[in-house]
């Protein structure tokens, strides 16, 4: 729970194995946190509930967020770290399996940074998902 | 002297019996003037009755006429009301005080505005205030209340007389038009979160399917037999089909929710445009496109234009097998419609299997000779129903095909 530098929100045991695998090729999941729904994931962003003894923490670099969760969904979860003033710079990136979604425009109207479809086949989902791990961790310059 | 005496007598008889006679004369000359006079009354009480009666003739022909308009006013199954510039209806028809509930007095003795949805003050004043400044309304959309209490969509249509100030306005009820309108928003609504739980729900075990299957070969392929490795192979390639059908499927279902944008298509151009993209990226194959002139049509240019690379990426498709592809491409009308047609000469079909085409998912050649998941040609009958066209094929085995459709003159 200390630096840690991603946090997968995700509620599907397979597609969680499989993000976390793809980044591990790339030696990207070092510092990665996973929680399984919305709910956890702003307790653990808030330092409250379950995640109440974890104090004064960085934030992550990035926070690759599932869609459809039990609890809160991702979206919920986009709305209020949005509005809130310690989390409403935190890279978000959406990770969905459906380019139907409705929600694409609300995800980017709340300010979401990208927004990912993944892929059925896995060696496209490997790849898109070390891209955004690389991109996030290692190219992009990070609000301090 | 008793002469004189009796001359005397007799010119006095005279003289008195033509006094008498004068007399007379003058009365009567008195009375003929009077009789004159009264003649001439006479006639212009006449003359008077006359004019009277054409007067009332007109009046009631008038009426007539009046009454014949009222049949018309009363007999409309809209709701039709002349309204002064007070705020208040003057007169209604019998369906007006049908639909709303309320006699033509009682309706007449509210203020108008009283009985409009209060969402719809606003936007019937600014409405009021255009008709008072002499300008006619068309399909002016608002809410009244019924004697009930409760509410009937109307869509008015009025003019003004710019010299009374009076309104002459026609509403017809879209209550049951709107419910219908808002009954299919509902159910569109509905189909698209099906769709997204469709594909969203049945892409994610595939995805896991395809995954753990990689990871296997990744981690334990050194172990494994080739047998294993092609097996898996099999499993990963399924898994990716059935991920191009679901989104296929998706496609297909959107085409009959989404509306058609039309315009006036320039269809030569377009085709052209599309032969060239089929052309470059398929550069191995020799295709020779024979095209003529095309007639431009009034169609969705975006929907049309699939048509036209579903089609001729079909025949480019089942002519793989042919040297020299060619395919040719025409217009013609025949009476209100236009056909356009393509012509090529690949594998061809059976006739007998003709009305299988257009079916989703419906194939008439085995996958190992030619790819494909049949939806393009569904696709085509589709987006072409919905144009208000026709599609067919005709057709020899291995004698090429050549597919038709219609759509509705520019």
């Amino acid at each position: 729970m200390n630096n840690v530098e991603i946090l997968l929100v995700e509620d599907s045991e397979s597609d969680a194995e499989m993000t976390i695998r793809a980044l591990k090729k790339n030696n990207l999941a070092n510092n990665l946190f996973r929680v399984a729904d919305g709910a956890a994931a702003l307790d653990f962003l808030y330092s409250q509930g379950e995640y109440a003894s974890r104090k004064d923490e960085k934030l992550p670099k990035v926070i690759l967020l599932d869609l459809k969760m039990p609890r809160l969904n991702g979206m919920q979860v986009l709305e209020k770290l949005r509005t809130d003033e310690r989390t409403k710079r935190i890279p978000i990136v959406i990770l969905t399996s459906s380019k139907e979604d409705p929600d694409i425009k609300k995800c980017y109207d709340l300010g979401v940074n990208s927004y990912v479809v993944k892929p059925v086949a896995f060696d496209d989902f490997q790849k898109a998902i070390s891209n955004i791990g690389l991109y996030w961790l290692i190219v992009n310059n990070p609000q301090q | 002297m008793k002469t004189n005496t009796d001359h005397n007598s007799q010119a006095e008889e005279l003289i008195e019996a033509y006094k008498k006679l004068a007399y007379e004369i003058k009365e009567k000359g008195k009375q003929a003037a009077e009789l004159v006079i009264a003649n001439k009354e006479l006639q212009f009480k006449e003359n008077l009755t006359a004019e009277l009666i054409i007067a009332n003739k007109e009046l009631k022909e008038a009426e007539d006429e009046l009454k014949e308009y009222m049949h018309f006013f009363n007999n409309s199954n809209d709701l039709c009301g002349i309204a002064g510039n007070t705020g208040y209806f003057e007169s209604i028809n019998t369906n007006f005080s049908k639909e709303l509930g309320y006699a033509e007095k009682e309706f007449c003795a509210i203020p108008f505005i009283d009985l409009i949805h209060p969402d719809d003050v606003a936007s019937t004043f600014k409405v009021y205030g255009e008709l008072k400044s002499g300008a006619p309304v068309v399909n002016f959309v608002n809410r009244y209340r019924r004697k009930d209490g409760s509410y009937i969509d109307l869509d008015w249509n009025a003019t003004p007389n710019p010299i009374t100030g009076k309104l002459y306005c026609i509403a017809r009820d879209i209550t049951e038009r709107k419910k219908a309108r808002e009954q299919l928003l509902a159910v569109n609504a509905e189909l698209e979160s099906f769709s997204y739980s469709v594909s969203h729900d049945l892409r994610a075990p595939l995805r896991a399917i395809n995954g753990y299957t990689q990871m296997l070969k990744d981690d334990f392929g050194n172990q494994l037999s080739a047998e294993a490795d092609r097996q898996m192979s099999n499993i990963m390639k399924n898994a990716e089909r059935m991920g191009q059908l679901i989104d296929e499927l998706l496609s297909f279902s959107q085409l009959g929710r989404q509306e058609l944008q039309k315009s006036n298509v320039n269809m030569h151009k377009l085709v052209l445009e599309v032969c060239e993209e089929l052309k470059e990226s398929n550069t191995a194959r020799d295709i020779g496109f024979r095209i003529q002139p095309l007639l431009p049509a009034q169609a969705d240019a975006l929907a049309i234009r699939q048509v036209w690379v579903n089609l001729i990426s079909n025949a480019v498709k089942y002519s793989a097998l042919k040297e020299k592809a060619v395919f040719e491409i025409g217009s013609k009308t025949e009476g209100p419609e236009i056909i356009y047609s393509i012509k090529d000469n690949g594998a061809g079909f059976d006739m007998q299997y003709a009305d299988k085409l257009f079916g989703v998912f419906h194939r008439l050649h085995p996958e190992k000779e030619f790819e494909g998941n049949g939806v393009g040609l569904a696709i085509v009958q589709r987006i072409v129903t919905k144009h208000g066209g026709r599609v067919w094929a005709e057709a020899k085995l291995n004698e090429g095909a050549t597919f038709y459709f219609t759509l509705i003159k520019a």
